[in-house]
């Protein structure tokens, strides 16, 4: 009786939002459709049936690895299905681009769309494997043994036998491509993110529109009919057929293969999470947090959609009200497949004459999540009931235990429950958009759509890490002990999990927001070949009111610096050789700069009308891949060099080479990637010894270090002398700019990551005008420089 | 024993799921519906609590659907609104929230003065910020003397099937058309948008759901030559390492025909319960000291005020669309009839 109560309880969760949204649907006078629906049928149903067979194809040959073997490979196979699909589609796409041999190959031939859909299908299929994967493992089959092996002994071929065991399997594959079709058509934002028009981008867009019901009806049927189908057809099958035995997907005595599991598993979990190394952006700390608090919030509703297990499966298992507790399920089924936005929009009415109480904890959204999340409840307490062994029934018909009594079986149930619920509400970006409450700052599904569309990789690949990571280390977690006492194992993991957010949560503040920001007093450029604009500037110097800067572009830009502004007096294209990469140029007092052609292999000379030379020439000396350039004394000019060597070539005016300054090396005198020079007010030459992550003092005449100074840099490429004696130094690893006391050691820095004024992105350059009392900072990663008072960079 | 930690799993799961339920509300705050890019609109916020105390809790929306969510929230709230502000991207969701009375009207020292253009009669919302709409190519794929000057030229045969655009029912490309037809209607010209609206069901336009972003992406992935979109999509895209050249095209020659500019727009919600403190954060948007920080930020939006304007040449657009924004707002829905049946009669 009592589970009859619950069971209408819970189908009130259903029925809410369906009220919800009947009061609230508005009757838009508008057409607001876009495509005719009839138009939609056949991508849609293309798609959700080529990526459910696909799934279901992966996800049967990986089955039987997880029931031979089990734990490991489960908690991997929950991570990949943990997986954000639009996101994992986004970063293999942007893997693929103009850059790399296969996007270049499709833009080329003019095959990119068809390299736009395979990548989407191949995502899609990635994280919807598992789920087909995990139901097959778990559904037992009818016939004998013998039968296979019957067969491989008679010589049927494969194709004869792949449909024998079509036959012999199909309630499980019928269930597990109902389940596929389902994660399919919910795929929404991938579909959006790939510019794939199907019936749910459509509804969703017509729902968001206002559109009345006679608009959206069309376009919801179309995409929920497949999933309805297969889910109907699923429950259909299971309650129907009662299984002889335990019969498993592997033969008795032997053991299953796993090269399949390995595979799919290298694909579609490898792959996203190896993205971070091959697009080599630095991780973003500050979504860490909001990737954990999201993760604890999704196994939440896992285990509130575990309840739902103990409410059906004695109901089930009483068999008195078969009927009652059909038309519920089916309810249930039908209800969770409804779009989200729906669900939301539907929750999101209700809550105006709830108390605010209900909105601001959460109470709505998690009534939203967990319509998918009970459906898999469901569905799970059927194939527990279903595939229990007949003289297991009847020991428990005899025996009658606790309805709350956990057996092994209700305790996989339950686990697969919790994960695959987990799952499903992890991102939902409809139900977070129009439910999350306000206090709990911008969901995380919002931050990482955000970040696919204004591309920001760091973040999305800084998401995929750590929801695989949690799912790994939570499944290792449950699969270490026995699995008798797994409840007790989520109870503790939870509680970690929760201690782990709340007492680690500074530990995982990014440090640069701690930093403060540039004071910027001005600011030249911004992206573009137009004078006054950059394309990736690198190098910058600036003395008496003028500063020039060099850029990936080939040009040279001088600016006058007057009254807080800075004017484009001079815009030159350089005869650059190779790619025209200047990385160092000097602005001598006379207003001739010197610019080391990196990818030139030489030094040019620029005069501010416009004539430009070459002062130091590779055949002369010897010069392969110059960095910086900064004469010194006695007229000698002082090129710094890396990549195949990695020192200081001493140069007389007219090119030839008077001595060479250190090797490549970590020994003091010795760099890796000497960036940048500087001499001081005694004398000393100053190098930025990026790779090492120091600087050096050296004497200019015999190349011998005087002076290391290490204070935390990471990647100094810029460098520069204070008045003081202080040295100011940009560094494309920190994203800061540090001033440093030479004679003490101690250092201040400002910056910090970010987009936000006065942060920076990788600042490839620092100079300082000391005519002007103004330094100025390339912040390459923004296209532009900025001008910052010396005063402001006090200690 | 297994009730009682069945019961602790109840319980558990209930304080997961509620576990981060946020600050208490001891310091001033407001809540902002914001369809502006998120990481932009959390350093903004941040900058207006460091200079007043006040803070503020977004809500935004995901991208394909932005204002047009947010709007549609805020009219399902309005028996009991939560948000205090709309800080929407675009103008049109905002007037028409206006013309259906959910907005209050905000007579502020900086709004009483805010020019004419880039306002509501009745100052329901101010608009501040613009970024231009522009048309970005690949300049490996088309020559920068190819591409055409103004946007009717862009729907010529020349390039059929070969331009972008986003899906015109949401976010600025829908504000876009509403203003040219607003404008050509202004000037008496229904012929000329009927003209515009014959080429663009003629030219096979590739009608990209993702917003602009999707369409910048069309053109760098060679899948179409030119895209209509914001300027700041194709700064995101510079940044991401692509080379793209973008050009703010006209609409026709001589002036006042320019570009097209889709200014920010701020509104109060009626019904706020923290009418002071939005008041003062709408004030703020309104200010030189946003409008530096919004003209700095990787989104390069044009400041308004005079002061500000110096600081930033390269942002200066000085032959800009002039169009009734709220006229363009109050017509939106049909110039979206007539866009969407000319797309669909192309299909």
């Amino acid at each position: 009786m009592a589970q009859l109560v619950a069971l209408l309880l819970w189908l009130g969760l259903v029925v809410c939002p369906a009220i919800g949204f009947l009061l609230s649907a508005p009757g838009a006078t508008h057409d607001v459709a876009l495509h005719e629906t009839s138009s939609l049928v056949g991508p849609t149903l293309l798609w959700i049936g080529l990526v459910s067979l696909g799934a279901v194809g992966v996800g049967r040959c990986v089955a039987p690895a997880l029931q031979g073997r089990g734990r490991l490979l489960v908690a991997l196979c929950l991570a990949s299905a943990l997986l954000p699909t639009a996101a994992v589609f986004w970063t293999w796409y942007a893997l693929l681009d103009a850059q790399s041999v296969i996007g270049a190959a499709a833009i080329e031939g003019g095959w990119t769309w068809l390299l736009r859909r395979a990548v989407l299908a191949a995502a899609l299929i990635s994280t919807t494997w598992p789920l087909a994967a995990l139901l097959l493992a778990g559904m037992p089959l009818r016939g004998p043994d013998s039968l296979r092996s019957l067969q491989r002994l008679d010589g049927v071929s494969i194709i004869g036998r792949v449909k024998a065991a079509t036959v012999r399997e199909w309630p499980g594959l019928l269930a597990a491509t109902g389940l596929c079709a389902a994660a399919v058509s919910m795929a929404t934002t991938a579909f959006d993110l790939a510019a794939e028009a199907t019936a749910s981008t459509e509804l969703r867009a017509r729902l968001a529109l206002g559109g009345g019901l006679s608009q959206v009806a069309g376009v919801w049927a179309l995409s929920m009919a497949p999933a309805l189908f297969g889910a109907i057809g699923a429950w259909w099958a299971m309650s129907r057929r009662r299984y002889q035995g335990q019969r498993t997907l592997v033969p008795q005595g032997k053991r299953s293969r796993i090269w399949p599991a390995i595979v799919a598993l290298a694909l579609t979990l490898a792959l996203p999470l190896a993205t971070l190394l091959w697009l080599g952006v630095a991780p973003d700390m500050g979504i860490v947090r909001a990737t954990i608090e999201a993760v604890i919030r999704a196994v939440g509703v896992g285990l509130l959609a575990a309840a739902t297990v103990f409410v059906f499966v004695p109901l089930l298992r009483q068999g008195r009200y078969q009927r009652l507790v059909s038309v519920g399920a089916l309810i249930w089924l039908t209800a969770a497949l409804l779009p989200r936005a729906w669900v939301a929009a539907g929750w999101g009415r209700l809550q105006q004459w709830l108390p605010v109480e209900f909105a601001d904890l959460g109470l709505g959204r998690a009534a939203a999540l967990l319509l998918p999340a009970g459906a898999i409840a469901l569905l799970v307490s059927a194939m527990i009931v279903r595939t229990q062994p007949r003289a297991q029934r009847d020991l428990r018909a005899l025996d009658a235990p606790p309805w709350w009594h956990l057996d092994p079986t209700m305790i996989k149930g339950l686990i697969s429950v919790i994960a695959l619920g987990a799952t499903w509400s992890l991102f939902a970006p409809a139900v977070e958009a129009r439910l999350a409450p306000p206090g709990q700052g911008p969901p995380l599904v919002s931050r990482l759509v955000d970040a696919m569309h204004y591309q920001r990789p760091e973040s999305v690949v800084t998401v995929l890490w750590a929801v695989a990571l949690l799912a790994i280390a939570g499944g290792l977690i449950a699969a270490w002990r026995p699995m008798r006492s797994a409840m007790y194992q989520v109870g503790p993991l939870s509680l970690l999990i929760c201690m782990g957010v709340w007492g680690g949560g500074c530990a995982i503040e990014p440090e640069s927001e701690g930093t403060p920001p540039l004071q910027v007093r001005h600011l030249v450029g911004g992206p573009g070949t137009d004078p006054g604009r950059f394309v990736t500037p690198r190098a910058a110097d600036a003395t008496g009111h003028a500063v020039v800067v060099v850029d990936r572009s080939g040009r040279l830009q001088r600016f006058e610096w007057s009254s807080g502004e800075a004017k484009v007096v001079q815009h030159v294209d350089l005869p650059l050789k190779g790619n025209g990469f200047p990385t160092g140029v000097h602005l001598g007092d006379d207003g001739h700069a010197l610019i080391a052609d990196t990818h030139g292999g030489r030094v040019l000379q620029v005069t501010p009308t416009g004539e430009i030379t070459t002062v130091v020439e590779a055949e002369a000396t010897g010069l392969v891949s110059p960095t910086d350039v900064a004469p010194g004394p006695e007229g000698l000019i002082y090129v710094s060099e890396y990549g195949s060597v990695d020192r200081i070539l001493v140069c007389s005016p007219d090119g030839a080479l008077v001595r060479v300054l250190g090797q490549s090396g970590g020994a003091p005198g010795e760099f890796r990637r000497p960036q940048a020079l500087a001499f001081d007010a005694s004398g000393g030459l100053w190098v930025a010894d990026a790779c090492n992550h120091r600087l050096q003092r050296l004497d200019p005449k015999t190349g011998e270090a005087l002076q290391i100074i290490e204070a935390g840099v990471r990647y100094p490429y810029g460098l520069d002398v204070l008045p003081s004696g202080d040295l100011l130094v940009s560094e494309y690893g920190g994203n800061v700019v540090r001033r440093i006391d030479p004679e003490t050691g101690r250092s201040r820095v400002w910056g910090g990551w970010g987009d936000g004024v006065g942060q920076l992105r990788t600042p490839w350059s620092v100079a300082i005008d000391h005519d002007a009392q103004v330094a100025w900072v390339v912040d390459t990663g923004h296209d532009q420089v900025v001008a910052v008072d010396l005063e402001a960079l006090a200690w | 024993m297994s009730l009682v930690r069945l019961a602790g799993g109840g319980v558990l799961a209930l304080v997961l799921f509620a576990c981060d339920a946020g600050d208490g509300p001891d310091s001033p705050s407001l809540v902002v519906y914001s369809s502006v890019d998120e990481s932009l609109a959390q350093q903004m916020l941040g900058a207006f609590k460091a200079d007043t105390g006040i803070s503020v809790n977004m809500i935004g929306d995901t991208e394909a659907f932005k204002s047009t969510g947010l709007a549609a929230r805020i009219r399902a709230e309005a028996a009991r609104p939560l948000a205090d502000v709309f800080w929407s991207s675009e103008v049109a969701q905002v007037a028409m929230l206006a013309r259906e009375g959910l907005l209050q009207p905000v007579r502020t020292a900086s709004t009483r003065n805010w020019p004419e253009m880039w306002r509501d009669q009745d100052h329901y919302w101010h608009g501040f910020s613009p970024r231009p709409r522009v048309i970005v190519w690949d300049p490996a794929r088309l020559a920068d003397d190819e591409v055409p000057d103004t946007w009717s030229e862009v729907l010529s045969d020349q390039f059929r099937g070969q331009v972008a655009i986003a899906d015109p029912r949401f976010g600025t490309t829908g504000g876009h058309l509403a203003s040219m037809r607003q404008w050509w209607l202004d000037q008496g010209r229904a012929q000329a948008w009927q003209s515009f609206l014959d080429a663009l069901s003629r030219s096979q336009v590739q009608v990209r759901s993702g917003g602009n972003a999707a369409t910048v992406d069309a053109v760098v992935r060679g899948e179409a030559l030119l895209g209509m979109t914001d300027m700041d999509d194709v700064l995101a895209a510079r940044r991401a390492g692509h080379e793209l050249h973008m050009r703010l095209l006209h609409h026709e020659q001589g002036p006042g025909a320019g570009a097209m500019l889709t200014p920010n727009a701020v509104a109060l919600v009626r019904g706020s319960h923290n009418k002071a403190e939005a008041e003062q954060f709408i004030d703020w948007l309104l200010s030189p000291r946003a409008a530096r920080l919004l003209a700095a930020s990787p989104s390069a939006n044009m400041p308004l005020p005079e002061s500000v304007r110096g600081e930033f040449p390269q942002l200066m657009v000085h032959d800009w669309l002039d169009v009734d924004h709220t006229a363009a707002a109050a017509n939106w829905q049909v110039a979206m009839d007539e866009v969407l049946a000319a797309l669909r009669g192309a299909s």
